[in-house]
């Protein structure tokens, strides 16, 4: 029942900060305190670096002088006359590619957004092609679908999303593979009739992102006498930060991700080491990663931290952990391997609280013979949770090869309770790759340094973006809480049933 | 004073038509390949040289010789699918072979059929221009089928093709009047569309002129949204109440129901055949020609090609297949996909981008950008919508479907089937791989 209101009208200091991430605030006088629903504030944050052109629009300089000569000839005298003289340099773009002093002879290319008018107009005199260069920003894994799908490239996409904090919008249909390996095999449900609530115009206003992160009693209980609560943090929307290494890292990249987490309400994952070179104030937001052979130095760390990470399981460290912090919920990363489903099972046993997923930042299980897609092992594990009873006590994240906004629910609806980005924070940065970057100790970058503040909102720019996706997908299948969506498999269509259930009866050709 | 104006405009209609004369002329020569191809032209569903095949056989009414005009490089659906080869070649004469579907195949209402198995999809006045719209008309009067409104309502230029026009009814209800559902021979339900399943529609505000406004009842230059979903509607009850509602205004017409692609599109078919629906049309999710988040356009919903196949076998399950009329796309390109689409299970199938690309879209994507289309079509810029003229627009839209027929024909004769009726479902007659 919210009555007024007060947005803006100094209800809390929240309000009033502009960077802030929860507006829309309604004030209910019986509770006295103002609800506020979230929303992440985006403001435009332009590239820092000048992107290469998508396009390469060229023109013959002898053909367009032969054009410009038959015009003059055809007008004559009458180009004495300014409206005639615009018929004669009048040009085949509405975007502007041509519209330099030189007009045809030197084009815009930045300009070109491949509509081909100019092409379909002078066919032997312009050409458009693609700027293999606009492809190649990062790695073999982003430029996947090639200059096919132009400007819908997921470097492309992720760029304009930091750029902006829009949902990407194009005419005319889809425009890539019919499906692919891995994220693109698999299609999200919609509903004809079904809304998540009958308010507000879409029920897109209801619809929550948030999840709890740790483990929760399987039942409720009273009289607790050890003190065992549910131990679990929220997280106002399934995108956390994970961790990056040095070679991947840099303090503009640290400082940048630490500010988003604080202005979007996630978390990131960063190492003491790591941590130490950042601003206090934007502290707030870390898990401490802890290596089992650096315990001692982290203590102090461990013992503010809201939630820790191992960098891998040891009986002995996640009892000290505890001694230290007996309140935070303790994740322990496991790569992802064709055995991970037992192991997960052992570790939820064993009383850990978050599961950290991680696959190779090409969505790769760690395999070295036949590696699995990541998709198909977070399935697996949360299978097999599932049919051992213990999926309820533990949170999933899943991280490797997240790259375009799509793989969040797909991850969801696989099993995953969130998941955590990494290379893609280095895109939505402009940091160029050099060379390939599969795995944690096998990439470098270049372009580390720029503005805090830049960084800082294209990060913002970016999980706005992908949250109003995110939302969109739920909206669409009529859910008005993500944590509805995990593991929920009949929400995700999977290209290898469908294929089988559509054309099973059909021939194979030769 | 009145010379000089009247010069201006001389002059703005020489500039108009100096550049469209360019692009027609560019149409034709294109697919003649003697400049190649340009790398920016066409992705993988719509190759350069579908692309260029379409204007061809919108130049020349025939199929390419030299170039791929079946299938595109998706890598998947229609353009893995072939028809076998079994060496029929039947030598049925081009008037045995009848192309001609029944739109109703219920016991009451109007007997209407159309000579092809193809209407034109839905596309609002706001998203296109007045002239692509009128080209659609003619040519859907021309060709004895129809094209539809999209949810836009009715400019009254089209009112002398109200025969040949469906009009459709969507969630924001825009340009619906009484006296246009009166005019229709078939009224259009809009559930859902391929292109956004589930999210509803929106129209640019740079889009909405004062001729959109006013025929929306809108204000000028603001963003229009269709709502979703119709927030009357929540069980198949509410769906027939819908239907229901339409012919109690209009008894004569017949209502066909336009869904999107979900996990259960087989219970929607059969909740549409209950609420009395004489089409069911399915929109996949790969189609669409209007603006449209990317996520939604590439994830949300089943491919076509998938959905056929799961409706019509539930539908021949519960025994009322033949009864309905299942109308399907989102992603029909081709000849070949209307004609494997049938073969899947439909009727036939609806098509949008086809059309505009016989006219010259380059599917680059950019509808929603700046201006609207470069080449007139999905624009409301009055310049830009000059370069299409109707009589022109309309004349392509015939020639591409006159090659489609072409082809449609070559592919029953192959097959030995007299009907396009009889390829129905027949997916044995089919190759995947």
């Amino acid at each position: 029942m919210w009555l007024h209101t007060v947005c803006g009208d100094g209800a809390s200091s929240l309000l009033d900060d502009p960077k802030t991430t929860r507006l829309n605030c309604v004030f209910d006088p019986a509770l006295g305190t103002p609800y506020q629903r979230y929303k992440i504030v985006t403001q435009p944050a332009p590239p820092r670096k000048k992107l290469p052109p998508p396009f390469d629009p060229r023109v013959s300089k002898i053909g367009l002088a032969r054009i410009l000569l038959k015009e003059v000839r055809r007008y004559g005298l009458k180009l004495r006359k300014k409206e005639y003289r615009r018929v004669l340099v009048s040009r085949p773009c509405i975007y502007g590619t041509f519209s330099g002093r030189l007009g045809g002879f030197h084009p815009i290319k930045g300009k070109c957004v491949g509509c081909m008018r100019c092409v379909q107009e002078y066919p032997g005199v312009c050409s458009v092609d693609r700027n293999a260069e606009f492809y190649w920003f990062a790695d073999s894994y982003w430029a996947s679908e090639g200059a096919a799908t132009t400007s819908g490239s997921p470097v492309a996409t992720v760029l304009y999303e930091a750029e902006t904090g829009i949902i990407p919008i194009k005419g005319m249909g889809y425009k890539g593979p019919f499906a692919g390996p891995g994220w693109d095999s698999i299609w999200t449900d919609m509903s004809e009739i079904v809304r998540p609530t009958r308010d507000g115009v879409y029920g897109r206003e209801f619809i929550s992102t948030l999840v709890d992160v740790g483990s929760k009693r399987k039942s409720l209980q009273f009289n607790l006498e050890d003190g065992q609560f549910s131990k679990t943090i929220e997280v106002s929307l399934p995108i956390i930060f994970d961790y990056l290494p040095t070679n991947l890292n840099s303090h503009s990249i640290l400082e940048s991700v630490a500010g988003a987490s604080l202005r979007t309400g996630t978390i990131f994952i960063a190492t003491p080491a790591q941590a130490k070179q950042l601003r206090a104030v934007n502290r707030d937001k870390l898990v401490p990663l802890v290596f089992t052979n650096k315990l001692s130095d982290t203590v102090g760390w461990i013992r503010d931290a809201r939630l820790i990470e191992l960098a891998s399981y040891d009986s002995s460290t996640v009892q000290e952990v505890q001694k230290v912090n007996p309140n935070a919920p303790i994740s322990v990363r496991l790569p992802l391997t064709i055995d991970s489903a037992k192991t997960a099972a052992d570790l939820v046993r064993n009383g850990i609280d978050i599961i950290h997923l991680v696959a190779n930042y090409h969505g790769q299980s760690w395999d070295k013979d036949e590696p699995s897609h990541v998709k198909d092992l977070i399935r697996k594990v949360h299978t097999t949770l599932v049919t051992e009873s213990l999926r309820d006590g533990v949170t999933l994240i899943a991280s490797g090869g997240i790259t375009r906004a799509e793989h969040v629910p797909k991850a969801i609806i696989c099993g995953a309770d969130l998941v955590a980005i990494d290379t893609t924070v280095l895109v939505a940065l402009q940091s160029r790759f050099l060379g390939e970057c599969a795995a944690p100790e096998s990439g470098r970058i270049s372009g580390e340094k720029f503005g805090l503040e830049w960084g800082e909102q294209r990060l913002v720019n970016l999980l706005a973006s992908w949250h109003d996706q995110l939302i969109e997908i739920l909206s669409a299948m009529g859910i008005r809480d993500v944590r509805r969506l995990r593991g929920d498999v009949g929400r995700g269509m999977f290209n290898e049933e469908l294929e089988k259930e559509a054309f099973g009866d059909i021939a194979r050709r030769n | 004073m009145r010379r000089r104006r009247s010069e201006i405009s001389h002059v703005e209609t020489e500039l108009v038509e100096k550049h469209a004369k360019l692009i027609h002329r560019g149409l034709q020569l294109l697919p003649s390949l003697k400049y190649g191809i340009s790398g920016g032209f066409g992705n993988k569903r719509w190759t350069p040289e579908l692309i260029f095949a379409t204007y061809e056989q919108a130049t020349t009414g025939k199929p390419p010789k030299s170039l791929e005009y079946k299938v595109g490089d998706s890598g998947g659906g229609f353009d893995r699918l072939d028809f076998k080869n079994i060496h029929c070649d039947a030598s049925f004469p081009d008037d045995e072979l009848d192309l001609s579907i029944d739109l109703n195949r219920r016991g009451s209402g109007p007997k209407i059929s159309i000579p092809i198995p193809i209407y034109g999809a839905g596309m609002s006045f706001g998203s296109i221009s007045l002239s692509f719209m009128l080209s659609r008309a003619i040519a859907a009067k021309q060709l004895g089928t129809f094209t539809s409104t999209g949810e836009g309502g009715y400019p009254p230029p089209l009112l002398e093709y109200k025969d040949h026009v469906i009009t459709q009814v969507a969630t924001g209800m825009f340009g619906v009047r009484e006296d246009t559902i009166q005019a229709a021979r078939i009224v259009e339900f809009k559930y859902a569309q391929g292109a956004k399943p589930g999210l509803g529609g929106h129209l640019l505000a740079d889009k909405v002129t004062s001729e959109v406004a006013s025929m929306r009842g809108s204000l000028p230059f603001t963003s229009l949204y269709s709502p979703f979903p119709f927030h009357s509607v929540y069980s198949v009850e509410d769906h027939r109440k819908h239907v229901d509602w339409i012919r109690a205004v209009n008894p004569h017409c017949l209502v066909s129901v336009k869904v999107s692609t979900p996990v259960d599109v087989d219970m929607v078919a059969i909740g549409s055949y209950y609420a009395n629906a004489n089409i069911l049309h399915i929109d996949g999710g790969y189609g669409g020609t209007g603006a449209a988040p990317e996520i939604a356009k590439k994830n949300i919903a089943m491919p076509i090609e998938y959905a056929i196949p799961k409706v019509h076998r539930y539908l021949v399950g519960e025994g009322v297949r033949d009864e309905i009329v299942v109308m399907a796309s989102g992603g029909i390109r081709t000849a070949y996909d209307v004609a494997k689409a049938i073969a899947l299970g439909a009727d036939g199938c609806v098509i949008g981008s086809s059309e505009a690309v016989a006219v010259g879209c380059t599917q680059c994507g950019n509808c929603e950008r700046g201006r609207g289309c470069q080449v007139g079509i999905t624009t409301t810029d009055p310049e830009l919508s000059q370069l299409i003229t109707p009589e022109w627009g309309a004349q392509r839209i015939i020639n591409m479907y006159s090659s489609w027929v072409k082809q449609w024909r070559a592919i029953l004769r192959s097959l030995g089937l007299r009907s396009i009726r009889e390829l129905r479902g027949r997916t044995d007659l089919l190759v995947y791989g």
